[in-house]
């Protein structure tokens, strides 16, 4: 899977996804993921993103009975360490597009 | 017997007009004239000036190089000079004792006291046409520069005969001694002294500083005329007297001076400021939640359950709060409970105890059962992570109050296709996490917790302005929920 890394650009009307993309993210099926960037420092942000470990929530119980959660840190090579860590991209302030649909 | 249609010639013409140039009153009616024949810019080039004395200067004026074909702005400077400075001076007659005694103040006079006029020698004539050839101008500026000389005029009276042959106007008739003649064009200053008054200029550096010294004070009696109309003058323009008036800048219309701070308008907000505003930000809205209306105090009385006197109790009444009076009545009407646990006892709780993985409860709960939203008070010992349990789970609660039974979110049709939309990525609609992908109970719940959210956690997964920017068609829904539900 590859997705395309755009600027958040501020506007009027909130944020918006820039017209150019900075560079690409790769996964490939063993969880490597691969940065291509020609921006130094957004290449190192990334990097750094997605090598940190997540402190992300868990949904526990159920509707019929009663609905909790919980905290939990996740290490890089989880399964869904890379959908995480894509949802906070905007921390960064950057977004991330599949390929497919830029 | 005199026929009354009889040709006048240039000479008897001439005459005339030097006539009715001594009349100051005739001169300036003339000059109103010619100076609307040059608003117009209807001139016609092949009049003769009757002023000239050289005919082949007024002809010179039309080809003149500086002028002829050209569009730049030095040839456009130029022909401004000569129509602001001197084409005044043509009515200024050498010799005259009246026009003289007037000559100084009627230029200026005319230049400042009309300001309606003023911009017509400021803007000067289109390229190509001279209102007067640079000779009668240059003697014109003579005339100005030593008007005493009028001892010598008849001296110079003479040499006038003289240039006459030049000229294809005969000019036989003597010029009276109070009357100069009119005749200033010539093809160069230097060659004809032509009165005492008339002192030869000749055309280079030395009538520059004249030049300017006119314009300098033609120019700056323009903006003071346009000063007094303006009467918001600047301060920094204002002479001494003024400073003793600070706020009394008057601010009636147009320009004001940007010094002037008198109604605090504020340009901008240094970064500092701003940044200081943030840090503050959670003091002074704590600060400000002390203070509730009556009407909500007494609905959070009524659903509010556990120790009044613990201080998480009045945070919890202010984070309620933000749902408005009418969405807590609702809650209210379909008995939903808020009930506050002591520290550390979240998992104890029988609900929660009896739940898989009960033990790991972090913050709060809700029990769709009962109704009933817990909330531990370790909760407030410091700044949440991500998210605020407190409102979202109220927010479940107030989803479960609308759905009667079940919840709203899982009937609602405009939570389900956004819930959709996020699943499926469409552009414009993302999940803030994977615990918000669960089902669209959790989809609203963490879409409400972060538009009401306001700087109350670390590091928030999603705050109102990325549910603004990342997820528009939520946000307008729960702003509408909120406007339906507190009317």
């Amino acid at each position: 899977m590859r997705w395309d890394i755009y600027p958040l650009v501020k506007t009027k009307d909130g944020r918006r996804r820039g017209e150019f993309p900075l560079g690409t993210l790769s996964r490939s099926n063993d969880g490597e993921i691969k940065v291509d960037c020609p921006d130094a420092q957004t290449a190192t942000k990334l990097r750094l993103h997605f090598s940190s470990p997540l402190s992300v929530r868990r949904s526990l119980g159920s509707q019929a009975s009663v609905v909790f959660h919980s905290w939990e840190t996740i290490n890089p090579d989880a399964e869904d360490f890379f959908e995480e860590a894509l949802s906070r991209l905007h921390w960064l302030n950057l977004a991330a597009v599949p390929y497919s649909l830029s | 017997m005199l026929d009354p249609l009889f040709t006048m010639n240039s000479q008897n013409q001439r005459l005339i007009e030097n006539t009715q140039r001594s009349s100051d009153a005739v001169r300036t009616q003339a000059m109103k004239e010619t100076k609307e024949k040059r608003r117009s810019h209807v001139r016609d080039l092949t009049d003769l000036d009757p002023d000239l004395d050289d005919l082949s200067g007024d002809l010179l004026g039309d080809m003149d190089p500086d002028s002829f074909g050209g569009g730049g702005s030095a040839s456009r400077f130029r022909q401004m000079w000569e129509d602001d400075v001197e084409g005044e001076e043509t009515f200024q007659q050498p010799g005259d004792t009246i026009f003289d005694e007037g000559q100084g103040t009627c230029a200026i006079a005319v230049s400042s006291g009309s300001p309606d006029e003023s911009p017509e020698y400021m803007d000067g004539e289109p390229d190509g046409q001279e209102s007067y050839p640079e000779e009668d101008v240059h003697s014109e500026i003579a005339e100005e520069a030593e008007p005493t000389k009028e001892a010598s005029e008849p001296e110079q009276d003479a040499q006038v005969p003289e240039e006459e042959p030049e000229e294809n106007i005969a000019e036989a008739e003597p010029a009276p001694a109070d009357v100069p003649s009119a005749r200033d064009g010539s093809s160069g200053a230097e060659e004809k002294p032509k009165s005492s008054e008339r002192v030869i200029i000749p055309t280079g550096a030395e009538e520059k500083p004249e030049r300017t010294v006119r314009t300098e004070t033609v120019r700056v009696e323009v903006p003071s005329a346009r000063d007094t109309v303006q009467v918001n003058a600047p301060a920094e323009k204002a002479p001494p007297d003024d400073v003793d008036k600070p706020a009394a800048a008057p601010q009636i219309w147009g320009i004001s001076s940007l010094l002037d701070m008198s109604e605090g308008f504020i340009l901008h907000e240094s970064s500092s400021e701003v940044v200081e505003k943030k840090k503050t930000a959670r003091k002074k809205s704590a600060a400000s939640e002390k203070v509730l209306s009556a009407d909500i105090g007494e609905v959070l009385d009524a659903i509010m359950e556990g120790d009044k006197e613990s201080p998480a109790w009045d945070k919890v009444r202010h984070l309620l709060s933000r749902f408005g009076k009418g969405v807590l009545r609702t809650c209210a009407a379909n008995k939903i409970k808020v009930c506050l646990l002591p520290g550390g006892t979240l998992g104890s709780y029988p609900a929660i105890r009896n739940a898989e993985n009960g033990d790991k409860a972090a913050g709060g709960a809700y029990i769709p059962e009962t109704h009933t939203l817990v909330v531990d008070e370790s909760l407030f010992d410091d700044a949440p992570l991500g998210f605020h349990p407190v409102l979202y789970y109220f927010a479940m609660a107030w989803d479960h109050a609308l759905g009667d039974e079940d919840f709203a979110s899982m009937k609602s049709p405009a939570v389900k296709a956004s819930f959709e939309a996020c699943r499926t990525g469409m552009d414009g609609h993302r999940f803030p996490d994977l615990m918000s992908a669960v089902s669209p109970v959790h989809y609203f719940a963490q879409a409400v917790e972060a538009y009401l959210s306001e700087n109350d956690c670390d590091e928030p997964l999603w705050s109102r302005e990325d549910l603004y920017d990342f997820d528009r068609s939520m946000y307008s829904y729960i702003e509408y929920m909120f406007k339906q539900g507190n009317k």
